[in-house]
């Protein structure tokens, strides 16, 4: 089934352009890979899917589930079924992980026409979830990323991906300021919640995440485009020739 | 003019013929009142706190003491959150004693003019605090209607706090002026909770004051709690004078305050002291609140700590001044002094002004102060979530004054702090997750 379909998206900040027409379709059950170089437009494209403010979308189109997505608040996106999990996290004080979750959780099923959920089913949901990323249930209590490490925050983000069961989950530059442990947990969970519903979108920097999170396509996005697709073995040709192989235009692909 | 013709009226009617007055004294307080007059923004303390209302005010003066308390009114007074604690009810500017609850380990008492007065009556220590820097001061020692001196005696830890609890039940525009003496003893540690409750029904003009002495190595944590007061024109007065070694925390939370001016003097008068001052305001529509906050450090080895927070909505405005004051040799002074705000409106006004004058070479002060609107990083965040924009809002607001309703020690008092501001910011349901918090834990 399709989920989502990119139709020659074009996407400005301040009036400058960095999206430059860019096509993209994703089916359940899918994982799709996107690398580039820094400044190409990869975040950019997973902030304009999760709806933050300040990116003005010039042309083309975004399906969601048949939805029209662009005409969707963030709220609204993420209760639909998108969830992105951010490359810096905001901190919180004040407000614990349990609070921050429970409220996310009885939006979402208020959507979907479901009752808030019992307190004791949620904080059995809260532990099982929480263990997969491997924290401890005393992080429940914690205000939500503050005083976290970069590796907990990264955790934080996949245990909340949990939380939600989204349909397209969208993983922003997940590996950055991880070491090689939290790495394994962190691709450990997402392998745990890759199922023939839900589809990922994960986007890297480097082909190292990609050893434990075997992508079905890989994308390169340069420049505002998508520049070269084909399967996980595109990684490491990638990683092998280094993204100067893009720039110095030797591939088809490449204007 | 009305407000000058009113008070010379109340004056004449209350005080002139009755015996229990020091006529002569008082009679001097209200010509040094009247001489200063109401003050206007150019008086430097009150720049920012608009008065003229005061001119349009009619206040009729006639009631007497405790004679128009029906039991309707006496059941009001009840106050279920704080049904366990010490209750001290002062009424329409009277300590009802009849309706009190105390214990042996603290003493109350209804004193006289003489006892106020005298030259070692209970007002020498706090004379200082009663300047041109607050007129009313002024008015409050001509025209206090009456005086209660608490006391806890030397040695005496209080398990349960007290509740000192204004009552404003008027029928018709009124003023209320009491002149309290609190006294902690020495070793002694107490939690003072002071309520304002006010039916709202007519304009009242409170001028209250506290003058609270702390003897050596006590330690007290006094609370004020302000809310839903949209009829009442508050002049709030804590004057502090510290012995060596003491221990002092204020929580200040006004929450839908018509207008309301907190200040609080507080003078170092021994080493290694601490005072601890914390603030929360959540004020919308046309509400008004101002602290302003007057610390002396007089003597050495002192620390002062002042955070204050504010919601600004709609049309309300809020001050903040605090003044720190470090005497010569006053060294190792530690002044602390912080006051953010967040404004959700773009008709909302904040006024902060930190103020350090210091006269010692060897200290420690820093003092900041911002007003600025909700983070959009974070609202983006939670809204990724499936969080609506305004629950989202209300989180992050929630966020904002956690730290400053975590500092107050009394659980009690805390929990109720922390269900008011959700409520104040509709956000019953997330606090309800406090239970998952507790289960959690087992």
């Amino acid at each position: 089934m399709e989920i989502l379909r990119i139709e020659n998206l074009k996407v400005a900040i301040d009036g400058k352009q960095i999206i430059k027409g860019l096509n993209l379709t994703i089916h359940s059950g899918e994982v799709h890979a996107i690398m580039g170089p820094n400044g190409t437009g990869k975040s950019t494209l997973a902030n304009v899917l999760a709806g933050k403010p300040g990116y003005d979308v010039i042309e083309g189109k975004i399906t969601f589930l048949g939805k029209d997505l662009l005409e969707l608040e963030p709220e609204e996106r993420a209760r639909a079924g998108i969830f992105l999990a951010f490359q810096y996290p905001v901190e919180i004080p004040g407000v614990t992980n349990a609070n921050f979750m429970k409220t996310a959780v009885n939006e979402v099923r208020k959507y979907r026409q479901l009752e808030p959920i019992d307190a004791y089913d949620f904080l059995q949901m809260m532990k099982e979830k929480a263990s997969l990323v491997g924290l401890d249930s005393s992080y429940l209590n914690r205000n939500v990323n503050e005083g976290f490490s970069g590796g907990e925050k990264k955790r934080n983000e996949i245990f909340q991906l949990a939380m939600l069961e989204p349909t397209l989950a969208i993983l922003d530059e997940t590996d950055s300021g991880l070491d090689i442990d939290a790495l394994k947990i962190v691709a450990n969970g997402v392998n745990t919640l890759r199922n023939p519903e839900r589809a990922f979108l994960v986007i890297t920097h480097y082909q190292r995440l990609l050893n434990y999170i075997i992508p079905d396509f890989v994308h390169v996005m340069y420049n505002g485009r998508i520049v070269l697709s084909g399967g996980k073995d595109l990684a490491h040709e990638l990683e092998a020739k280094g993204y100067d192989w893009l720039k110095n235009g030797n591939n088809n692909g490449v204007n | 003019m009305k407000f000058y013709e009113c008070i010379q009226k109340f004056f004449e009617h209350k005080f002139e013929n009755n015996q229990s007055y020091d006529i002569n004294k008082r009679r001097d307080f209200l010509n040094k009142f009247l001489h200063l007059g109401i003050p206007t923004t150019k008086h430097e303390e009150w720049k920012y706190t608009n008065l003229t209302f005061l001119d349009d005010l009619d206040f009729n003066f006639v009631h007497d003491n405790q004679k128009f308390l029906s039991n309707n009114l006496l059941a009001e007074l009840e106050y279920h959150d704080f049904s366990e604690f010490y209750f001290v009810p002062i009424v329409n500017g009277f300590y009802l004693d009849s309706q009190a609850t105390l214990n042996g380990f603290f003493d109350v008492q209804r004193i006289n003019d003489e006892s106020v007065f005298s030259s070692n009556g209970s007002l020498l220590n706090f004379e200082r605090f009663f300047n041109g820097n607050n007129p009313f001061s002024f008015l409050n020692l001509a025209a206090f209607s009456d005086s209660v001196f608490l006391q806890i005696k030397d040695n005496t830890v209080l398990e349960r706090p007290i509740v000192l609890q204004y009552n404003y039940i008027f029928e018709t525009s009124s003023l209320s002026n009491t002149l309290n003496f609190i006294e902690v003893g020495e070793n002694s540690k107490v939690s003072i909770i002071i309520l304002f409750k006010s039916n709202n029904a007519s304009k009242v003009f409170a001028n209250e004051y506290i003058n609270l002495h702390l003897k050596q190595n006590s330690s007290i944590e006094i609370s004020f709690l302000q809310y839903d007061l949209s009829n009442l024109i508050l002049l709030n007065n804590l004057n502090v004078v510290c012995d060596i070694g003491v221990f002092f925390k204020s929580n200040y939370f006004s929450f839908e305050t018509q207008f309301v001016r907190n200040n609080v003097n507080l003078a170092f008068e021994g080493i290694n002291s601490t005072a601890k001052l914390n603030g929360v305001y959540i004020v919308s529509s046309n509400n008004f609140v101002d602290n302003h906050t007057m610390l002396y450090h007089n003597q050495p080895f002192c620390t002062s700590d002042e955070d204050y927070r504010g919601i600004i909505n709609e049309q309300a405005r809020s001050v903040f001044n605090g003044k720190i004051y470090v005497a010569r040799g006053a060294q190792k002074t530690n002044a602390y002094q912080s006051n953010k705000n967040i404004l959700l409106s773009n008709e909302a006004r904040v006024y902060t002004r930190p103020q350090l004058e210091i006269y010692a070479d060897d200290v420690k002060c820093t003092h900041g102060a911002t007003a600025g609107f909700l983070d959009q990083d974070s609202l983006f965040y939670l809204t990724t979530r499936g969080i609506g924009k305004e629950k989202a809002k209300a989180l992050l607001l929630s966020s904002f004054v956690s730290n400053n309703l975590e500092r107050v020690e009394q659980s009690e008092l805390r929990n109720i702090l922390k269900e008011l501001v959700a409520k104040k910011l509709n956000l019953e349901n997330i606090y309800f997750c406090s239970a998952i918090n507790e289960l959690s834990k087992v």
